[in-house]
C-alpha cells in the first residue's frame, strides 16, 4: 500500500512545476542532473513495471525525435552535409538529442507521478466539482476486470462451438476479426443489460438526492506548507536564473556551450533544492519501514 | 524550448483542458439520469477493452469502433463523454501522462462528430465507413501534437514529417474503423439501440425488465 | 402499528394483464415475512413498489403506508436509508471496485460528513468481520462475500426495513446458510424489519414470523409458517414450497395417526421429535418389507445403476490445473464418464467442479494429464450464466442459429433426439439426423422445453428458468452425445426445478449422457445416478448419491438427516414414500 505523504493537491502542483521546467531547461548539466534525481525519486518508489513501459514508449518517440529534428529544421549554422548539397545541421541534432532527453525525464514524471497520487485520490480532488464524471470513471474502473472476465468466458464458450459444430477450417484474419467482434458483442449486450440492474442498485441506495460527500479527507498539513513554501522559494529563484540564462544554452543559429563554465552557482543549487524535497521523504519512508 | 513557443503551447494545453471540463460541467449541470451514468460507465469500459493490449482478443483496436457506434446510436453528447473518458480511465489504468489530454481531445471529438453526423451516419454506409477511415488518421493527427512538443520549430515540413511518420500506423487504425463500421454496423447498432430504448429514452422501460423474476 | 401496510393494492405493466392483484397485507415493525410463489407470480414486483426509488413503471391502484405515510409522498432520503434493498445478483451491484469505496458509497450519498462515514463504516466493518477485507478488490470476493458487503453497504444507512429480492439464490448452500444466519440475528437481535423473496427455504422456515403465498398476483396463502403449512399441503403446486421435514410429516400423518396433536414440524429437531412419537408404528413396518424384496431390489437397481453404463465415452487420467503455481485447483484426476449415465459434480465453493467441467468439455485445456475420448463425440456445455449463449434478437433465431452455420460435414452414429420422432428409441441410422437435428426434431426439442411460447421474445426477457431451458435446448441443437451443465438449478423455483428435471430424465433415458456440477444435493439425490464429491483437489467420492450421502452427516440431504435412524439410506422424499409405503393424496381444488 502506497503511503501517502503529503496532499494529493500538492502532488499534482509540484509535478506539473516539474513537467514545465523539463521543457524550460536544456543545459545538459541540468538535464542530467534532473534524469538523476527523477530516477532516484523512481527507484525510491519502486517501481518496475511501468518503467518498461516508459522505455517501450520512449525508444521509438526519441529515435523519431532525433532524426525528425535535424531534417525538418534547418536553421542552424554548423552543417554536416550528408548526401551531396542535402545538409543537416549540428545545432538541430543537438537539439533533438536534448529533447529527446527532456521528453524521457517527463515521462519519467508522470511515471512517478502515477506512482504518488493513487486515483482516489486524484478522484478526490476531481469529485468536488463533478461528481458524477468520478463516478462514471469509478464505476468504468470497477467494470473492467468483470467484463475481462466475462470476456475470457465468452472466448472459451466461442472455441467450444467452433469445435463442436465441425466448422473447423483454417481461418483468415476476416474471420478472425468477424469472430472476435461477435464475441464483443456477447459481452457488450450482456454487460448492458445487467448494468442496468446496478443502476437500479444506485438508486435504491439512495445516489443523486443531494450532494455528495466522501470517505476520504485530506487537509493541509503542516508538512504540505513546508513543502509548498520550500517549492515555492527554489521556483523563485530557478525562474529568475532562467530568465538570465542559466540553464539554459544558446543553440539556434549558432551551438554555445562551452564544457568548463562553472555550475556552481546559487541557481544551480536551487534547482536540486527543487528537486530534493518529495525524494528526502521517500527515502525517509523507506528507513522507516524496511 | 524559447518561453513564446512554450507559453503557446502551456496556453494550448490550458485551453484544451478548459474546453474538456466545461464539457463535463454541461454534463454535470444536465442532471443525467443514473442509467445514463452506468451506461456510459459500460461504454468506457467497453472500449478500453478492446484497446488494452493485454485483452482476450488479440490485435483490434476496437475502442473507435465502440466511440463511433456510441455517438451514432447514443448521441454527441453521451459521444463525446465517452471518448474523453476512455484515454482518462486507461490512463489511470496504465498511467497518466500529458499525452492523454491530447488523446481525450481526439476521441472526445470522435464521438462528437459521430453524434452531430448522427443521421447521416446512420443511413449510409459508404459514408460510415469514410467517416471512420478519416478519423483513423484525424486521431492521429490531434495525437501526433505531443510529437511535435519536441521539434525545434512547428513549421509545415515539421508538422508534415511527423505526420509522413505515423501515416501507416493511422492507416492501419483507419483500415480497422472501417471494416469493423461496415461489418458490424447492425449489430452493435441492435444491442445499443435495444438499451437506448428500453432504459434511457423511455422510462416505461424499466417495466419490463423488473417484471422478469 | 403497521410498518409497511398494503392498502387493495394493485398494479399493473404497461399493456399487460394484473402483476399484482388487490393485495393487502400488514408487516409490523420487527417481522420477518417471506414472500413465495413460482416465477412471474408478482415477488419481486411487490417487493420494488415499497421501494420508490426503483419501483417499477406501470399503472398502481390503492396504497402503500410506511409507518402510516402513503409510500408515494415519503421524502427521499428517508426512502433511501429507511428501506434498504438487496438485489439476487451480487455482482451486479458493486459500482466500486473496492470494498471499502462500496460500503461507503451509500453514506456518501446521504452527504454525511467524512467523520460519520468513517464511524459507521468501522462499526459495520467490526461487527461482520469485513476489516480483513477493506482494501480488498471486489473481484477477488467469493459470492457469499459479495453479497454480505452489498448488504452492509445498506446497513450503515440504518434501515429499518430490509428487502430481499431472492438473496441466496446465487450463493452456494454454505454461504447462502451463513447470509440467512445474519439475516436472522439482523432481525432477532436489532429487531429489523425483514421482507424477503426465496426459493430455497428448508433454512428460512424455522425462523419466520410469517409467510406469504403469491399466486399470479394474488396473495395465496398468508400466515404463521405452522398453519400455512397445512393450507399450502392441499395445494400441489405450493406444496413444492414447503420444507422437506414438514412434507415428510403431511406424508406419514396421511398414514399414520400421531397419539396425541403435535405442532407442524419445520426444523430437523422438531422432525426428529415428531418421528419418535411415531417410534412404534414406524418399527411396527414389517422388517422383510423394509428390508426385503423391495430393498434388494433397490440394491440390485443402484448397482445396476452404476453397471449398466458400461461404455466409457470420455476419460481423465491425471488432470492437474492451476491458473497460478501457488494455487492447484485440480491435483490429479481421473474420472471415467460412461454413456447414458447422470453424473453430478458436488463439492464446496472453488474446489473446482467448474473447471473440471470446463476441462471434460474441453473449455479449458489441463496443464498436466490427459482427456481422452471417441473421435466423432460432440459434446453440449451450458454455462452457468445462460446470457452468455445468446446473441440474437429472439428465441426463435436463437435456435435456428445453428441451422445457419452448421455444414452437413459430420456424420455420428448416435442420435438420442431420435426418440423423439421413433418411439422405439432405436439407433437410427439414416443420414437425416445426423450432424446437427433435421427441422422436425427442432420442433420437438421446442415442444418438449415448453419454448413455443416464448419464441418470439428477447432471450434476455425471459426468466432465469427459461433462459436455463433455451440454453440446454441451444446445445442439444448440435446432437450432443454428452451435455455438460453448469449449475443448472441455481435461482430457479422448485416448480420449473421439477420440470426441468423431469426434461433431463427423459432425454437421459433415451440415451443422452449428462454431467453437471450442482450445489443442489436434493437436486443430485434424487435425479442423478453417480455422485462425485470433490475436495482439496481431489475426487474424494465417486458412487451412487445413495451411498454417498447415507455416509455423511453433515453433508447430506435435509430427508436423510430427518429420518437417518429409521431409514438409514433414505435420501430423497421418493425414497420415504416408497419404504414406508405412503401414497401420495394428491389434492383437487
Amino acid at each position: 500500500m502506497k503511503l501517502t505523504i503529503i496532499h494529493p493537491a500538492v502532488y499534482v502542483i509540484y509535478y506539473l512545476l516539474l513537467v514545465i521546467l523539463a521543457f524550460l531547461y536544456n543545459d545538459p548539466y541540468y538535464m542530467i542532473s534532473f534524469l538523476i534525481c527523477v530516477s532516484a525519486l523512481i527507484m525510491l518508489q519502486g517501481i518496475s513495471r511501468e518503467f518498461k513501459n516508459v522505455i517501450q514508449f520512449f525508444i521509438p518517440m526519441s529515435l523519431l525525435i532525433i532524426i525528425l529534428n535535424p531534417l525538418v529544421a534547418q536553421v542552424g549554422t554548423t552543417r554536416i552535409y550528408v548526401l551531396g548539397s542535402y545538409f543537416i545541421t549540428l545545432e538541430a541534432l543537438v537539439y533533438g538529442i536534448l529533447m529527446s532527453l527532456s521528453l524521457l525525464i517527463i515521462l519519467l514524471l508522470f511515471a512517478s507521478y502515477n506512482r504518488a497520487v493513487s486515483y482516489q485520490e486524484m478522484l478526490y480532488l476531481f469529485s468536488k466539482r463533478f461528481p458524477h464524471i468520478s463516478m462514471i470513471i469509478v464505476m468504468a474502473l470497477r467494470f473492467i476486470p468483470l467484463l475481462s472476465y466475462r470476456l475470457t468466458e465468452v472466448n472459451k464458450i466461442s472455441r467450444f462451438n467452433q469445435e463442436n459444430q465441425g466448422n473447423q477450417k483454417t481461418e483468415s484474419r476476416v474471420d478472425k476479426i468477424k469472430k472476435t467482434a461477435q464475441m464483443l458483442a456477447v459481452v457488450v449486450s450482456w454487460s448492458l443489460e445487467e448494468s442496468m440492474l446496478t443502476a437500479k442498485s444506485m438508486k435504491a441506495r439512495g445516489y443523486g438526492i443531494m450532494k455528495r460527500t466522501s470517505y476520504l479527507s485530506y487537509k493541509l498539513r503542516k508538512i504540505d506548507y513546508l513543502f509548498i513554501l520550500v517549492i515555492s522559494a527554489t521556483t523563485l529563484i530557478c525562474t529568475m536564473g532562467l530568465a538570465n540564462g542559466f540553464g539554459r544554452i544558446e543553440i539556434y543559429p549558432t551551438l554555445h556551450f562551452s564544457v568548463h563554465e562553472s555550475m556552481f552557482n546559487p541557481y544551480y543549487f536551487s534547482f536540486l533544492f527543487l528537486l530534493l524535497p518529495l525524494i528526502y521523504l521517500e527515502f525517509k519512508e523507506r528507513l522507516i519501514w524496511h | 524550448m524559447d518561453y513564446l513557443t512554450l507559453g503557446s503551447w502551456i496556453v494550448a494545453f490550458i485551453v484544451m483542458i478548459g474546453v474538456i471540463l466545461a464539457f463535463f460541467r454541461i454534463f454535470e449541470k444536465s442532471k443525467p439520469r443514473v442509467e445514463h451514468l452506468v451506461l456510459i460507465a459500460i461504454l468506457v469500459a467497453i472500449s478500453i477493452l478492446g484497446s488494452l493490449p493485454t485483452a482476450a482478443i488479440p490485435g483490434v483496436q476496437a475502442a473507435s469502433f465502440i466511440i463511433i457506434m456510441t455517438g451514432i446510436v447514443f448521441g454527441r453528447e453521451t459521444g463525446f463523454i465517452t471518448g474523453v473518458l476512455t484515454p482518462l480511465v486507461l490512463g489511470l489504468f496504465l498511467g497518466l501522462g500529458y499525452w492523454t489530454i491530447l488523446q481525450m481531445i481526439g476521441w472526445g471529438l470522435m464521438g462528437l462528430t459521430a453524434g452531430i453526423f448522427q443521421v447521416k451516419l446512420e443511413e449510409n454506409r459508404y459514408l460510415r465507413a469514410g467517416f471512420g477511415f478519416a478519423w483513423g488518421f484525424f486521431y492521429g493527427w490531434i495525437t501526433n501534437i505531443s510529437m511535435l512538443l519536441f521539434l525545434s520549430s512547428v513549421t509545415l515540413t515539421s508538422v508534415l514529417g511527423v505526420y509522413i511518420a505515423s501515416a501507416p500506423f493511422d492507416l492501419l487504425h483507419g483500415v480497422t474503423n472501417a471494416v469493423l463500421l461496415i461489418l458490424f454496423f447492425g449489430l452493435f447498432e441492435r444491442i445499443f439501440k435495444r438499451i437506448r430504448d428500453r432504459y434511457i429514452n423511455s422510462p416505461d422501460g424499466e417495466a419490463k425488465s423488473l417484471n422478469k423474476q | 402499528m403497521a410498518l409497511i401496510e398494503f392498502e387493495n393494492f394493485s398494479f399493473r405493466y404497461p399493456k399487460q394483464k394484473n402483476a399484482l392483484s388487490n393485495i393487502n397485507l400488514n408487516v409490523s415493525p420487527g417481522e420477518f415475512v417471506l414472500l413465495c410463489g413460482p416465477s412471474g407470480s408478482g415477488k419481486t414486483t411487490l417487493l420494488a413498489n415499497i421501494k420508490n426509488e426503483i419501483k417499477p413503471v406501470g399503472d398502481s391502484e390503492g396504497t402503500i403506508y410506511y409507518d402510516g405515510v402513503d409510500i408515494r409522498n415519503l421524502e427521499e432520503e428517508r426512502s433511501a436509508s429507511e428501506i434498504g434493498f438487496l438485489f439476487q445478483n451480487p455482482e451486479d451491484q458493486f459500482v466500486s471496485d473496492n470494498v471499502l469505496q462500496e460500503i461507503a458509497f451509500s453514506l456518501e450519498n446521504m452527504g454525511l460528513s467524512t467523520g460519520e462515514i468513517r464511524n459507521r463504516v468501522a462499526e459495520m466493518a467490526a461487527f461482520f468481520g469485513l476489516d480483513k477485507h477493506l482494501y480488498r478488490n471486489v473481484s477477488e470476493l467469493s459470492g457469499g462475500q459479495k453479497q454480505l458487503v452489498n448488504l452492509c453497504s445498506l446497513l450503515v444507512l440504518k434501515p429499518k426495513l430490509l428487502l430481499l429480492d431472492e438473496p441466496t439464490s446465487q450463493l452456494d448452500p454454505i454461504a447462502a446458510y451463513d447470509f440467512l444466519s445474519i439475516l436472522r440475528r439482523l432481525n432477532e437481535e436489532f429487531s429489523i424489519t425483514i421482507m424477503a423473496t426465496e426459493h430455497k427455504i428448508d433454512n428460512l422456515f424455522p425462523f419466520i414470523d410469517k409467510a406469504v403465498f403469491l399466486e399470479d398476483g394474488f396473495i395465496k396463502y398468508r400466515d404463521e409458517p405452522r398453519r400455512i403449512c397445512s393450507e399450502a399441503w392441499k395445494n400441489n403446486i405450493f406444496r413444492n414450497y414447503l420444507p422437506s421435514v414438514t412434507r415428510i410429516h403431511f406424508l406419514l400423518q396421511s398414514k399414520y395417526q400421531s397419539p396425541n396433536k403435535v405442532e407442524i414440524p419445520l426444523n430437523i429437531r422438531e422432525g426428529r421429535r415428531y418421528l419418535s412419537l411415531l417410534d412404534n408404528q414406524l418399527n411396527g413396518i414389517p422388517r422383510a418389507q423394509l428390508n426385503g424384496g423391495l430393498k434388494l431390489n433397490e440394491d440390485l437397481n443402484s448397482q445396476n445403476s452404476l453397471d449398466k453404463h458400461s461404455k466409457v465415452l470420455m476419460e481423465c487420467k491425471d488432470v492437474w490445473f492451476g491458473y497460478v503455481k501457488e494455487h492447484i485447483v485440480l491435483k490429479g484426476i481421473f474420472l471415467q464418464v460412461k454413456q447414458g449415465e447422470f453424473l453430478s459434480m458436488l463439492g464446496g465453493n472453488g474446489t473446482g467442479k467448474t473447471t473440471l467441467l470446463q476441462i471434460l468439455s474441453g473449455l479449458l485445456k489441463p496443464q498436466k494429464g490427459k482427456v481422452i475420448h471417441g473421435k466423432n463425440l460432440t459434446l453440449g456445455y451450458v454455462h452457468q450464466n445462460p446470457l452468455i449463449h445468446f446473441r440474437q434478437k429472439t428465441v426463435e433465431e436463437e435456435l435456428m442459429e445453428l441451422s445457419a452455420e452448421f455444414g452437413e460435414d459430420e456424420s455420428r452414429s448416435t442420435g438420442f433426439l431420435g426418440f423423439l420422432s421413433e418411439p422405439s428409441s432405436s439407433k437410427p441410422d439414416d443420414s437425416s439426423s445426423d450432424g446437427s437435428v433435421s427441422e422436425q426434431e427442432r420442433e420437438e426439442l421446442i415442444d418438449l422445453f415448453g419454448l413455443s411460447e416464448l419464441l418470439g421474445k428477447h432471450p434476455y426477457d425471459c426468466s432465469g428458468g427459461e433462459q436455463q431451458k433455451i440454453a440446454i435446448a441451444k446445445a442439444l441443437l448440435t446432437n450432443p452425445d454428452i451435455l455438460f451443465l453448469d449449475e443448472p438449478t441455481k435461482g430457479i423455483d422448485p416448480v420449473s426445478k421439477l420440470q426441468l428435471a423431469d426434461k433431463l430424465k427423459k432425454l437421459q433415458e433415451n440415451g443422452l449422457t449428462i454431467v453437471m456440477t450442482t450445489h443442489d444435493i436434493e437436486f443430485a439425490a434424487q435425479y442423478t445416478e453417480r455422485c462425485v464429491l470433490l475436495f482439496d483437489g481431489g475426487l474424494q467420492v465417486d458412487d451412487t448419491p445413495k451411498s454417498v450421502f447415507s455416509n455423511n452427516n453433515f453433508y447430506t440431504t435435509f430427508v436423510n438427516r430427518m429420518v437417518k435412524d429409521y431409514l438409514p439410506d433414505c435420501i430423497t422424499l421418493e425414497g420415504v414414500k416408497e419404504q414406508w409405503m405412503i401414497k401420495e393424496i394428491k389434492f383437487c381444488i
